[in-house]
């Protein structure tokens, strides 16, 4: 609404010519042409990728959109959670490098696995030490919620709404 | 489950035999909700969730609650016992089992993508949480019933018949309308409806 009144006022004539030149800087700034240039990433190492209005961001950019569940590698039949440390760009191509989440240990109790129907599994609230994987961002499902609770251990929610 | 509603029903059905939430409870979902990481497409829900300051929940942040921050908060703080499984067949299982039915069919219903396995799955669960309703929460048969009860069972057919609720509920009216509302119109009924007119065309022209 506040946009709307901004721009009549931004058509009337009176409007004085300070206003219309912060209206171009501002179209300069955030035009959909500026969030195109978005995904031109300057950087070999860029904070974030962009994916279908999706943003995925590295874990010292934003925990919350670097936790993912994803598929370490093409012939893996189950998605695993982990976060991502680093993007890299190679041209056109783009890989992320994810810490895996580290299993729960086996005696330590899952009290989600009565709740067939809901899509949460317990895991380790460490990440584990192996080496990352690195996996285009097709191989990714979905982004994560997670929360760390008692005994060392961190529940993880996918967050996707289609996956079975 | 079933030994606890088989000794529920040997009850008098005015006596409700423990709080169902406590303090302690409250500031565990609060905890769920500050602690949770999650990613930025999440909108926030209130911190302070319980507490009068929080103001109401709207739609959107009960489908949160009840898809992420509740259903963690309560398996965490009522599914165990210092780390080991919680009996079977006490309050708080039962209490934990009849309230994630409910999470298990919120979570279903609001897929994107539906097939009639999960339509089904639905209604059971939707079904098995309103026929324990009144022996785990005796104190409900004390309130007149609402209709939204009978409706959610209704959403099963809705379900078949025109596929994920995404596609056809009302949210994308019911937000327009809050957009309307907060017009501001100084109290002036009729006059100058151009701001109006310029903000829809604004709507038409980002469609």
């Amino acid at each position: 609404m506040r946009g709307a009144n901004l721009r009549r006022w931004l058509r009337r004539q009176e409007c004085p010519e300070l206003i219309r030149q912060f209206k171009r800087l501002f179209d300069k700034a955030f035009s959909k042409n500026a969030q195109r240039m978005e995904h031109v990433h300057q950087s070999p190492e860029p904070a974030n990728y962009h994916r279908n209005s999706v943003i995925f961001s590295r874990h010292s950019t934003h925990v919350g959109n670097s936790l993912i569940l994803y598929y370490p590698t093409p012939s893996s039949s189950k998605p695993i959670a982990g976060s991502i440390q680093k993007i890299e760009t190679f041209g056109n191509e783009v890989l992320f490098s994810i810490r895996r989440q580290a299993p729960l240990p086996p005696n330590k109790h899952d009290p989600f696995l009565r709740y067939p129907s809901y899509p949460a599994t317990v895991y380790s609230s460490k990440m584990s030490d192996g080496p990352y994987d690195r996996v285009s961002p097709n191989s990714v499902v979905s982004h994560v919620a997670r929360f760390d609770f008692s005994f060392e251990r961190a529940v993880i929610v996918n967050l996707s709404r289609v996956s079975t | 489950m079933l030994t606890f509603i088989l000794q529920r029903r040997t009850m008098p059905t005015g006596s409700v035999p423990l709080k169902t939430t406590t303090t302690e409870t409250i500031r565990h979902i609060q905890r769920v909700i500050k602690q949770t990481k999650t990613p930025s497409w999440i909108n926030s829900v209130p911190k302070n969730y319980g507490e009068n300051a929080a103001g109401s929940i709207k739609a959107d942040e009960w489908q949160l609650l009840s898809m992420i921050f509740l259903p963690i908060a309560l398996v965490t703080l009522w599914g165990e016992v210092n780390g080991k499984p919680q009996e079977d067949g006490s309050y708080r299982m039962c209490l934990l089992d009849h309230t994630m039915t409910l999470f298990q069919a919120i979570t279903i219903v609001c897929r994107y993508s539906m097939t009639a396995r999960h339509a089904t799955a639905y209604h059971n669960f939707i079904k098995q949480w309103i026929d324990n309703l009144f022996t785990i929460h005796p104190h409900a048969t004390k309130h007149s019933l609402r209709p939204n009860v009978h409706a959610s069972l209704h959403l099963y057919d809705f379900l078949i018949l025109f596929g994920p609720v995404v596609s056809w509920w009302c949210f994308p009216f019911e937000r327009l309308i809050g957009t309307l509302q907060r017009i501001n119109t100084n109290s002036h009924v009729g006059g100058e409806y151009s701001s109006f007119f310029s903000f829809l065309l604004s709507l038409l022209i980002h469609a």
